[in-house]
């Protein structure tokens, strides 16, 4: 049995909305788990059920072999990492990070040491008398994850912890959180919208859509190779084209579309005759003037110069228009309304079931 | 910028007319002569003296004093679980609460007064003094809640979760991060109550009985009778004594902006 293992899990706010549906997850000892999805597929709704502020109508959750589903929020030994950071106002550096350890009475000479340990490994030294008030933003965030570690906690949960920080801040903290969790080895749960935030932080990520969990799997594997159509439009794969399968072999498909036949790589198991969607990256798509393999013509929209490369906007055969980036050094002369060949090498041409979206 | 004449105009005037009536009570209560009268033609510190020792105003004194007290503290243990429970939660009827909770600062004071008379009178069962302390709960009541709401907005539910997390019971969060955070809420309250109780004329003049008077209504009924500087002294003792108490509150607290 996993550490953190979640079963048949299902909530609903109120008698008819359901917001999880038969979740199942489990989590190994020491590993860091990101839940991945848009606004309202359940991300937060997890977290909170694993914190126990909400109560499931039906399910269990597991840590560490004892059953948690029914023990309430203060006696779960859970460390919470909030979005808008959830500092006690009226408590100073020091004093937010003690309270948890006040909570489970331990010695004063304890709970300095084991504080000051934790305010050193999250670089506070110095800002013990703060108030949250007066810290940045970056800063009352290491405060939240030293009081939540300080506790040694069975499980860590963090909520959006970097959303509310600005760009340069937030790949700091990234990398901080990454060190961190690595260098106490606790098991962490971490909710994102944010792939890149989630591809970075992972050893697991379970993308999540309406309440279920549609894609499992490590970074590089959700990355390039989504599974449905929502985990590629969801990391970044941009659909170009529909089609039908007409042949298959080893991992590659032949589909054919509008009088060609393009070859794209499969994720999971296709069946001759259905019909797919065909996905790439905007920086996995080439520009050519000539015709040939995997190459289907595309009407130029609009060029943009962004320093090393340039965005062009494209308009696909379907009508739908798509956008690709290409290097600088490898533009050929084509101007806005030019028609020209799209060619996308079959290992980055993903061919997706059409179905559900 | 050059400020505008009309704008120098009305200030002179809300000056006047906010501070002007109380500087009239103020002189007048040191006046020698036995009738109301400004500007004074002396001075003497007689009519204090007078006041403080008339047994009349020194009963309803000491009971308005605990009328204030008593009801402010009741209305405070019943208005900030009210307002808690309206913030964090979501329940059939809370707009109900939300409404009940405005009517005694919309409904006038009479009619209070009047409905909360009748409302005794039908049920019967308690004494004046515990008539008054209901009374005077209830119309102090929303400015408890109002204030506790306006400071519970400003504190997130995720610092109740973070407490939570770390290991204090819901109670013990309560206690050691809300009620902390509510601080500013619950005293500029709990003054608002103390204040409006103390004062209070029309409920008190429907619910006071024999032997039980507040001292606004002593104080009332005495102007009918003697209308002397003796009032204007007690009424400067009043101004003087509520000035204290919110100017202490403010140095103990820290709180400029209480009211």
């Amino acid at each position: 049995m996993a550490f953190l293992e979640i079963m048949d899990l299902s909530v609903a706010y109120q008698r008819n909305v359901t917001v999880l549906r038969n979740l199942n997850l489990a989590v190994e000892r020491g590993s860091f788990l990101s839940l991945l999805g848009p606004s309202g597929c359940g991300k937060t709704t997890t977290l909170k059920t694993l914190a126990g502020f909400l109560s499931p109508i039906s399910g269990r959750i597991i840590v560490n072999g004892r059953d948690y589903t029914k023990i309430p929020a203060h006696k779960r030994n859970m460390g919470i990492v909030f979005q808008n950071y959830a500092l006690f106002p009226h408590l100073n550096v020091f004093e937010n990070i003690a309270f948890g350890l006040k909570m489970r009475h331990m010695s004063k000479s304890e709970i300095e040491e084991k504080v000051k340990k934790s305010i050193d490994l999250v670089g506070l030294s110095g800002l013990e008398h703060r108030l949250p008030s007066q810290l940045s933003g970056g800063q009352q965030q290491r405060v939240g994850i030293a009081r939540a570690i300080v506790i040694e906690p069975d499980l860590l949960l963090m909520d959006e912890p970097l959303s509310n920080l600005d760009a340069n801040l937030r790949t700091e903290m990234r990398n901080e959180i990454r060190r961190i969790q690595q260098s106490l080895g606790i098991t962490t749960v971490y909710v994102t919208h944010d792939q890149s935030e989630a591809v970075a932080l992972s050893d697991q990520i379970a993308v999540m859509n309406f309440g279920k969990i549609v894609q499992l799997g490590t970074p590089r594997d959700v990355f390039s190779n989504p599974k449905t159509r929502f985990v590629a439009n969801f990391m970044g794969f941009q659909e170009v084209a529909a089609g039908y399968v007409e042949g298959l072999q080893d991992g590659y498909a032949v589909i054919k579309m509008e009088g060609r036949s393009l070859t794209a790589r499969t994720t999971t198991k296709l069946a001759i005759g259905e019909k797919v969607i065909l996905c790439a990256r905007a920086k996995k798509m080439q520009i050519d003037t000539q015709n040939g393999e995997n190459r289907f013509w595309v009407k130029v929209v609009s060029k943009i110069f962004q320093g090393d490369s340039i965005s062009i906007v494209l308009k696909v055969p379907s009508g739908r228009t798509i956008n690709v980036e290409i290097e600088t050094s490898k533009l050929e002369n084509f101007a806005q309304g030019d028609e020209v060949f799209l060619y996308i090498p079959k290992e980055h041409l993903l061919a997706i079931k059409e179905e559900e979206k | 910028m050059k400020i505008n004449r009309w704008l120098i105009f009305s200030l002179v005037i809300a000056f006047i007319i906010l501070l002007g009536p109380f500087l009239v009570i103020f002189f007048a209560s040191f006046e020698p002569s036995s009738t109301l009268r400004f500007p004074p033609t002396g001075f003497t510190l007689s009519w204090f003296k007078k006041v403080i020792a008339m047994p009349m105003f020194q009963k309803s004194f000491v009971f308005s004093l605990q009328l204030a007290l008593y009801s402010s503290f009741l209305s405070l243990l019943l208005g900030v679980p009210v307002a808690y429970v309206t913030a964090r939660y979501d329940f059939k009827g809370k707009r109900l609460v939300e409404f009940a909770t405005t009517l005694p600062v919309i409904i006038p004071g009479m009619v209070a007064g009047l409905a909360l008379l009748r409302f005794f009178v039908l049920l019967n069962v308690f004494s004046v003094q515990t008539t008054l302390l209901i009374g005077h709960t209830a119309i102090v009541l929303p400015y408890v809640v109002r204030s506790t709401l306006a400071s519970l907005v400003n504190l997130p539910v995720s610092v109740e979760e973070a407490a939570q997390s770390l290991g204090a019971s819901p109670l013990k969060s309560f206690f050691l991060v809300v009620l902390p955070n509510i601080r500013v809420g619950i005293i500029s309250a709990f003054i608002m109550t103390f204040i409006t109780s103390f004062n209070n004329v029309p409920i008190s003049l429907f619910l006071t009985g024999p032997g039980v008077n507040t001292l606004p209504i002593v104080m009332m009924t005495y102007m009918e009778y003697y209308y002397n500087p003796s009032i204007a002294a007690l009424s400067t003792l009043l101004i003087g004594a509520t000035l204290a108490v919110v100017l202490l509150v403010q140095k103990i607290f820290g709180i400029s902006k209480l009211l």
